[in-house]
């Protein structure tokens, strides 16, 4: 006996109610796996757009103390930290070391805000391959005081390929600078994210000299692993080998441990994003040290207030995915006990000839996992659609969602094991309504069932 | 500094020297300093002033900016807030020594920033506004005796001490007879002319002087300058509480 095709016709028998039944199914499976896959896309772009912009999974920022006790972003003794990458050569793909700073530029009245990144041209030359050029050209002999700068800067300003702006900024020290830069290239701001404010690109030598560093430091080293997922691992053994050697804070107290890496992470961002010197202040005469005291930061590190959001995203859609399948039960429960009644007579028939208990059973739960299915294929069909339509729809440049954008649109990602996991959850509750009523159906009297009339 | 820089400070130096000279010798250009300082500063007081601040900007036209100014010079303590415009009212700089902290009413957070800084924008710079100390930051590398308008002054080239101040070159021109400064260049470390500052008036009180006009000129960005007036000046002792974050925050409930 195929209980299959019994189930099936069965679920046809009653349209109006398995539509009902299998909409509610699919609604629930539509949220849970759209909403997944638009946080998993999310986070992917967020953290592609990190890595993009950083040029790396891992990074090391340095501080250093004036005279005066001020903090300054450099690193100057790398000696301390080339045997340390050595010994994680197996698992880096790469390094880059930046400079960086936020500037002014001006151009005759106008002027708008920029960070400017400082970075080895020969040794960036995927960077070089990723800028998309709307007017000049890059090379890696770019020019000592060469800028890429994006192209909605140059609109701001006016300016085109080949004329000469001033940058005003601050040097470590936070001392006013001014310098002169050529534009070189224009570059498309899709290629050039910086969080809000644009990013142009220069030759690092030039920018420590503006910012009065020496050409061999840098603030920030970047490095690129051959897997990603090692960042947190990487990132480990370099913290506690410096830690080892002294070279980072160690705080004495749980609580300062917090506040001292909540503090820290402050600090590497600033130098990362380019405002070393703009926010020295002045480090107390028994807190401070000598040479340079290393911070470390990963691209899990970055990611953190997005994995927070992504995080909430997510249990809003298990909450409301929960919920639906409270109600789905419910609803599930109701039903095969009305089937069970309807069906009394027929299943006392199908017994009288010759179906075992088992069987009729097995019917039951044979249309409760044909509803699940059938409805958990319907809402995963409109949820890809949905995402698909989403997935058309642009976005500006400049908007601040461009975090999470791959050029300019939302990404969503199909996760099989998001929906196999759904489909397998589905499929458990169905069952588990219908179980009950299955039971008792087969453990229906046959005679008991053929006279019985509701 | 790099070399570059070195060449360009003694360029500087050397064309401040190469026109006739009035032998001032750099130790009495540096009694000059202290002098200055002396007579901007209140030792011995409190001060309390409204300033108004006109900024005009080629392409965000003129904006007017009015804070309230709390200084106390001796412990090198000063609080700026924010009376207009309406959307930055409540607005806060307070100085303690070698901290400053801005306040945003809309967060109620106080966040570090820097003296170097520029201030709300305009063309003045956060240490503008605490008590002058040139002796104490810069050394001069020149002076010699000229004209500005109908007033006799010294025109004083003067290199920083360290690299924490905000320009590291300047040039002064000082009245020869009361010591007030009534025109500044600020260079950067690369020899660029960035700012200059102009100060036409001053009021006196007993010994001291007050400049109650200031125009600052971007010299980077054509046209664009910013004026600060300062009126309602007064001497009157003021609590200890001024100077600290609660009474920021308590005049913003």
């Amino acid at each position: 006996m195929n209980v299959t095709r019994i189930a099936v016709r069965n679920i046809w028998r009653q349209k109006k109610r398995s539509i009902l039944l299998g909409g509610a199914i699919a609604f629930g499976v539509m949220i849970i796996v759209l909403i997944g896959s638009f946080t998993r896309g999310i986070t992917n772009t967020a953290s592609a757009n990190f890595t993009d912009i950083f040029g790396g999974h891992v990074f090391i920022t340095g501080q250093e103390l004036t005279e005066s006790g001020r903090l300054v972003s450099v690193v100057r003794e790398r000696d301390v930290l080339e045997p340390i990458l050595r010994s994680l050569e197996d698992r880096i793909e790469k390094r880059h070391v930046r400079s960086r700073t936020t500037a002014e530029i001006i151009f005759g009245s106008r002027s708008t805000a920029l960070l400017v990144e400082g970075i080895d041209w020969r040794d960036e030359p995927e960077l070089i391959g990723g800028l998309r050029l709307v007017a000049g050209e890059i090379t890696e002999d770019f020019g000592y005081r060469s800028l890429a700068l994006p192209a909605s800067a140059a609109e701001e300003l006016g300016v085109e390929a080949g004329e000469t702006v001033l940058a005003r900024t601050s040097t470590v020290t936070g001392q006013q600078t001014v310098a002169e830069f050529e534009i070189r290239a224009i570059i498309d701001d899709e290629s050039a994210f910086g969080f809000g404010i644009s990013s142009g690109y220069a030759d690092r030598y030039y920018l420590n000299e503006i910012i009065g560093i020496s050409p061999e430091d840098y603030q920030a080293l970047n490095l690129s692993l051959r897997d990603p997922t090692q960042a947190g691992a990487a990132t480990q053994v370099i913290t506690e080998e410096l830690a080892r050697l002294g070279k980072i804070e160690e705080p004495s107290t749980q609580e300062e441990g917090m506040i001292a890496g909540m503090r820290e992470r402050m600090g590497a961002m600033q130098a990362i994003m380019g405002a070393g010197g703009m926010f020295a202040s002045s480090v107390e005469e028994a807190a401070r040290w000598e040479g340079t005291r290393f911070l470390v930061l990963n691209i899990d590190d970055m990611m953190e207030s997005v994995n927070s959001m992504v995080s909430i995203l997510n249990t809003v859609a298990y909450v409301i995915f929960a919920v639906l399948l409270v109600i789905t039960m419910v609803g599930l429960l109701n039903t095969f006990r009305m089937i069970l009644i309807e069906r009394t007579r027929e299943i006392g028939t199908m017994r009288a000839m010759g179906m075992q208990r088992t069987e009729v059973r097995k019917i039951f739960l044979a249309e409760a996992l044909a509803l699940a299915l059938g409805g958990a294929a319907a809402g995963l069909v409109v949820s890809l659609a949905l995402s698909g339509g989403l997935g058309l729809i642009r976005f500006a440049t400049d908007s601040p969602l461009q975090l999470f954008l791959s050029g300019d649109r939302f990404t969503f990602p199909v996760v099989p094991g998001n929906i196999l996991v759904t489909l397998a959850i589905i499929s458990a509750v169905t069952l588990a309504s219908a179980y009950l009523p299955a039971r008792r159906a087969a453990r229906m009297d046959p005679a008991v069932a053929l006279r019985t009339h509701y | 500094m790099s070399s570059f820089t070195h060449v360009l400070s003694a360029a500087l130096v050397l064309a401040a020297l190469a026109l006739p000279a009035f032998g001032i010798e750099p130790a009495e250009g540096q009694k000059i300093l202290e002098d200055i300082d002396v007579a901007v500063s209140f030792e011995d007081s409190d001060f309390t002033a409204v300033m108004t601040m006109i900024t005009e900007d080629p392409e965000a036209g003129i904006e007017k900016r009015v804070l309230e100014q709390y200084r106390r010079d001796r412990e090198d303590k000063f609080l700026m807030l924010f009376l207009e415009p309406a959307t930055q009212r409540g607005q806060g700089y307070l100085n303690v020594g070698d901290n400053l902290w801005f306040y945003d009413p809309e967060s109620r957070k106080f966040s570090h920033t820097s003296m170097k800084e520029q201030f709300a924008g305009t063309d003045a710079n956060n240490s503008d506004f605490r008590e002058s100390t040139l002796a104490e930051d810069y050394q001069v590398a020149a002076v010699r005796e000229g004209t500005l308008g109908k007033y006799s002054v010294y025109i004083m080239t003067l290199e920083a001490r360290t690299n924490e101040v905000t320009y590291p070159q300047r040039r002064i021109w000082v009245t020869t007879d009361t010591r007030l400064v009534l025109k500044s260049e600020d260079y950067s470390a690369n020899g660029r002319l960035m700012r200059t500052s102009l100060i036409p008036s001053y009021a006196r009180v007993d010994d001291k002087y007050i400049a109650t006009r200031i125009i600052f000129v971007d010299n980077l960005i054509e046209g664009k300058k910013t004026q600060i007036t300062f009126t309602d000046i007064s001497f009157a002792p003021l609590a200890d509480s001024v100077f600290t974050k609660a009474y920021v925050e308590r005049v913003n409930r």
